[in-house]
């Protein structure tokens, strides 16, 4: 009775057009007061607990960094670079782009990023390159959701946040499915449009492209390398991309000045207002349900309907997959991951690939409809209509669920690095 | 029109603190680390310090999101209500809003002042953490007055606010 009068509470504060975080907030207040019987008085405890640690630190330096990048030209030397070396293939253009949002997916952290950072500079020159405009929206929509796949990923670091998985074997397990992904999605260009746009090897271009973009080049390498061999944190991690960032878009480049950094700065605060008040919500919430034993009632509800792993992993995606649709991948990681995780151990399911699977569930969600947010960026970026951005994310999401389907099947794929 | 320069103003006091707050974060941090890589040590209270940072940043960056219309809503239920009551939803909404912050910020004043009354301090800096979780107090306020600002006079509210 009481929870149903939660969730009435909650449905009309949505008709009220309430933020998610505020319906978050009330929700978390009812579960402590009405149902264990607290004070609100501990939510706000929870608040500062949560956000007073250190582990947060990697978000906002891996937002400013991704800020800087997105401004700068390291995307437009990396996209000329894969454009020079993919030349000869049929169906080249598609095949770099999803190369370049590969490679940038290795440097910045969120999808979006990734997807403006390399579609401003591929979009208009797959048109120009006969590609049709649906294929080219749809192909640049999934291949910027390689951003969150690829280490670093600011979902993974959620993740690692929500239910204590270490980050750094997070960041590593993410490196094979997110290039499984990246293959599937080329492969699919590929195939699309073998007819198209074959040229020939150019050494010289080649050659050009690869000292311009070296330093831009080497900054994927020298992250992944000092993650791998575990000589950063992932807060190190954070704070060299930043300084690289900096220093090769202030310094060698001379791209970003003192205004625009401001303004970076000023957008990254926004970014971060919205992500860590929602972190501290959502661990005041788990906290509270796990103090309430709910997670562990949950296992025992869900083990009368399913009673193996393989079930298990086709209904938790199932679940992510509609999760994904409807929610943005930081708000259904920092809700679901600890609800899901207890479940997930039960049927033997181990937490680092369970945070890839998660991971690459909610990623489809970023061009899914209703609210994927790279459709929404690609509505604006690319000046086109919903329905069109569906249209032609379609395809995309297949290509994404067959490549879900193997990384949920064969966990080694996740696991075989972290070993 | 005043209340909507006040708005700005507020947002642009609020902006140069939290960017000043999350560059020094950046720099303790960055700090921290050369000194690990350089000199084999780093600095004592960084990371500690950098917290603080962020934690002073990201309130900030709560009001100042609210500012933009940047926080996440859920709009599958819009079309349950007629269309033409939404500029009526919309003043009630930010009413609600409101109200929940403050009392947010009522319950964040609440822990302050105990955290305050015991003299709890930061185990590694040793300052007292109370200055710290008042911002908290502020956010909330500060997110609540805006948002009757907008049910006040809906010109003012940032229609950023409608994107995804």
């Amino acid at each position: 009775m009481k929870a149903l009068l939660g969730a009435a509470l909650l449905f009309l504060l949505m008709l009220l057009r309430q933020p998610l975080l505020l319906l978050l907030a009330a929700g978390t207040a009812f579960v402590h007061v009405v149902l264990a019987r607290g004070e609100v008085e501990y939510m706000i405890q929870d608040i500062w607990s949560a956000l007073d640690r250190e582990i947060l630190l990697s978000i906002p330096m891996f937002l400013l960094a991704g800020a800087v990048m997105t401004r700068g030209t390291i995307a437009r030397r990396l996209v000329r670079i894969m454009v020079a070396l993919t030349a000869p293939i049929p169906g080249g253009l598609g095949v770099a782009t999803v190369l370049s949002c590969a490679v940038f997916a290795a440097i910045s952290g969120s999808s979006i990023v990734t997807m403006l950072a390399v579609g401003t500079v591929m979009f208009p020159a797959l048109l120009a390159g006969g590609y049709p405009r649906a294929f080219s929206i749809g192909l640049i929509g999934a291949g910027g959701t390689l951003g969150i796949i690829i280490p670093p990923s600011i979902p993974m670091i959620l993740f690692g946040i929500m239910t204590e998985t270490s980050i750094t074997q997070l960041f590593i397990a993410g490196v094979l499915p997110g290039l499984l992904l990246a293959s599937l999605l080329g492969l699919y260009a590929w195939w699309r449009h073998r007819g198209l746009g074959r040229g020939r090897w150019d050494g010289r271009e080649i050659l050009r492209a690869l000292r311009d973009g070296l330093p831009a080049l080497a900054l994927p390498v020298l992250l992944l390398g000092g993650i791998y061999s575990g000589h950063f944190t992932p807060t190190e991690a954070a704070v060299t991309a930043l300084v690289y960032a900096l220093v090769v878009e202030g310094l060698v480049y001379r791209e970003v000045g003192v205004k625009d950094f401001y303004r970076m700065v000023g957008d990254t605060v926004v970014t971060l207002g919205t992500l860590l008040p929602l972190v501290a919500f959502a661990t005041s919430l788990s906290v509270i349900l796990d103090y309430e034993r709910v997670p562990q009632d949950l296992v025992a509800w869900v083990q009368t309907w399913i009673d193996d792993r393989a079930s298990f992993l086709v209904a938790a995606n199932l679940l992510l997959l509609v999760a994904g649709a409807f929610m943005e991948v930081g708000s259904a990681i920092v809700i679901l991951a600890p609800l899901l995780m207890p479940m997930a151990k039960v049927y033997g399911v181990d937490p680092v690939h369970f945070g890839i699977v998660m991971t690459v569930s909610l990623e489809i969600g970023y061009i899914t409809p209703p609210v994927g947010l790279n459709l929404f960026v690609a509505m604006a970026a690319f000046k086109a209509g919903f329905a069109e951005v569906c249209r032609a994310a379609l395809p995309f999401v297949l290509v994404m669920l067959v490549g879900l389907a193997i990384v949920s099947a064969v966990p080694a794929l996740s696991l075989a690095l972290t070993q | 029109m005043n209340l909507q320069r006040g708005l700005r103003l507020a947002q642009a006091v609020e902006m140069a603190v939290a960017v000043a707050a999350l560059l020094a974060a950046a720099a303790a941090l960055v700090a921290d680390l050369l000194g690990r890589e350089a000199f084999g040590q780093g600095i004592f209270g960084a990371q500690r310090a950098a917290v603080h940072f962020v934690f002073l940043a990201g309130m900030l960056g709560f009001v100042l999101a609210v500012g933009r219309g940047a926080h996440l809503r859920v709009k599958a239920t819009d079309a349950l209500l007629p269309a033409g009551w939404t500029p009526w939803i919309e003043r009630i909404g930010s009413v609600v809003s409101a109200l929940l912050l403050f009392a947010l910020a009522w319950y964040a004043t609440r822990f302050t002042l105990q955290t305050h009354s015991v003299g709890e301090r930061s185990v590694t800096l040793g300052v007292p953490i109370w200055p710290l979780q008042a911002v908290m107090v502020y956010a909330f306020a500060s997110a609540g007055l805006r948002y009757l600002a907008y049910a006040w006079a809906p010109a003012a509210r940032p229609r950023a606010a409608e994107a995804p």
